[in-house]
């Protein structure tokens, strides 16, 4: 009896539902019939009912989803008008929401492109309730000589610097952005041929230049010679120094086509007081964020009183670079994401007449369950 | 979900099986075990229904209007009270009929035609 239980298993709900007890009955009386007992009439027995429930039991699934198609088909053509409302929503639906999806899955799903990523961390600068990101010049050279992270990198904080790429092209607009020396080791990046910028040449004397893959490509046809030679930005001259891999996109500023030293020197602009150039460190391996914010917030401690006149109640937070990059994004994906959704509306709105339309039919012996299958038969047709 | 067009033949032709429950409710109404019994008396055992395959034959005469449901029993006193009975409808008897004639013919045509001397002789495809 449990074998022809687990039989029943195979048919459709609905059929089970309005025939299964019968079909026991039938099976159990059969089960008592002297015809059917003896090892080779029981053998009969047991192999026709296999045979019959594997016969019908597809059948029947096929042909409850014929009559779906069929039932679907018919709502379709009783309201033209939804179903095609419904086609274009979920096109247009379907194509946003694919969009969107290669949105977060470049932005927000995969990890940053710099090595160990996760080490990552930015500064942000809190003072009474508000935050901002650019620091000082004398802040960042007390810790990048701290050895509280393994890398600290400055880079102007301002947007990147368009420059007039000028000499024996046609002249470009393209953009700069001036980085410590660091930066690119920092990052866990490599220049492709060349080097990048030592600390020397942070004093605001050195005119070089880090070529974008893109730019080298473009301007130089990839020539390896390139290294030495000078580009002229503006009117100054800079010396190629270096190339950088192919998709390299600088943390912050994103697609840049040149790197230029930033300037790190004592002088007027590089006072204490002066915030304008965003700090991007990386924690040593095996030191937490929060222990390094520990040590950072001990030694911000003590700079008012190198620095007279700063203010004693700011603080320096340690960001996720993460985070911070992708931290606004979220909000704005999950706008778009949205959208798609609300787009289904009508649709949904047509559902509901269709849900009374199948509690109705429930009411007409028809398992709720075939109404879901209905609704799912005819949302694949359309 | 009966068809639109009245006019029987356009059932046909219908399975032997089904052809059998509707002969066999044809002499009163029966529950399930007691058609399958009597499919299996009336053709000497050569025709078996299994449970799944007569219910698969009830599901469809029942949406085709051929039978019916009973809600009352026969003769409750006797019978078990959860045993479904099935009654031939008119549609039913007349799709029955019909598919019986067709036979009919088809049995006089080949009669008419001398079967037997159009079977193959041994040895030839």
């Amino acid at each position: 009896m449990r074998f022809f239980r687990f039989l029943l298993r195979f048919f459709p709900f609905d059929f089970r539902r309005n025939h299964g007890r019968d079909m026991e009955q039938v099976f159990r009386d059969e089960l008592r019939d002297p015809q059917n007992a003896g090892t080779s009439g029981r053998l009969r027995f047991w192999l026709r009912n296999l045979a019959g429930a594997l016969h019908v039991a597809p059948r029947e699934h096929a042909a409850m989803v014929r009559a779906d198609i069929v039932y679907a088909f018919r709502m379709m053509r009783r309201t033209p008008g939804v179903a095609v409302l419904a086609i274009l929503t979920l096109t247009i639906g379907i194509a946003s929401t694919t969009a969107v999806f290669s949105l977060v899955n470049g932005v927000l799903l995969r990890p940053l492109p710099y090595e160990e990523p996760d080490r990552l961390v930015r500064f942000q600068l809190s003072y009474r309730g508000t935050v901002q990101y650019p620091q000082t010049v004398p802040h960042f050279h007390d810790f990048r000589d701290s050895g509280i992270f393994e890398g600290l990198a400055a880079l102007a904080d301002s947007d990147n610097l368009g420059f007039n790429l000028t000499g024996d092209h046609p002249p470009v607009r393209i953009s700069a952005l001036p980085v410590s020396s660091g930066f690119f080791e920092m990052l866990g990046v490599s220049p492709l041929i060349g080097r990048s910028f030592t600390r020397d040449e942070e004093d605001g004397v050195h005119r070089l230049a880090i070529l974008s893959h893109a730019l080298w490509q473009v301007r130089f046809g990839g020539d390896g010679n390139a290294l030495g030679g000078t580009i002229l930005l503006g009117a100054e001259p800079y010396e190629i120094v270096g190339v950088l891999p192919a998709g390299f996109e600088s943390p912050i500023a994103g697609e840049i086509d040149v790197w230029v030293p930033q300037d790190l020197s004592a002088n007027d602009r590089n006072h204490w007081d002066n915030y304008y150039v965003s700090v991007v460190g990386r924690i040593p391996d095996g030191t937490s964020v929060q222990s390094a914010q520990t040590k950072v917030d001990r030694l911000f401690g003590t700079l008012p009183d190198k620095y007279p006149g700063m203010l004693s109640d700011q603080e320096i937070r340690l960001v996720s670079l993460r985070d911070d990059m992708v931290g606004g994004t979220w909000a704005v994906l999950m706008t778009l994401l949205v959208v798609p959704v609300k787009q289904t509306v009508p649709y949904r709105n047509s559902s509901a007449n269709r849900i009374d339309t199948l509690l109705l039919r429930r009411s007409r012996s028809s398992s709720f369950l075939t109404g879901i299958s209905d609704l799912m038969v005819g949302a694949f047709l359309i | 979900m009966r068809k639109k067009n009245n006019d029987v033949r356009n059932f046909l032709p219908i399975t032997p099986a089904a052809f059998h429950v509707l002969i066999s409710l044809a002499e009163g109404d029966k529950h399930g075990y007691a058609i399958l019994k009597e499919v299996s008396r009336r053709t000497d055992g050569r025709v078996k229904l299994s449970a799944s395959t007569l219910y698969g034959i009830i599901k469809r005469l029942l949406a085709d209007g051929w039978i019916v449901e009973l809600d009352d029993r026969p003769d409750p006193a006797l019978d078990d009270e959860r045993r479904r009975y099935y009654r031939l409808t008119k549609l039913g008897r007349e799709v029955g009929i019909a598919e019986a004639e067709r036979m009919d013919e088809l049995v006089q045509m080949a009669a008419s035609r001398d079967l037997k001397r159009l079977k193959p002789a041994k040895g030839r495809a």
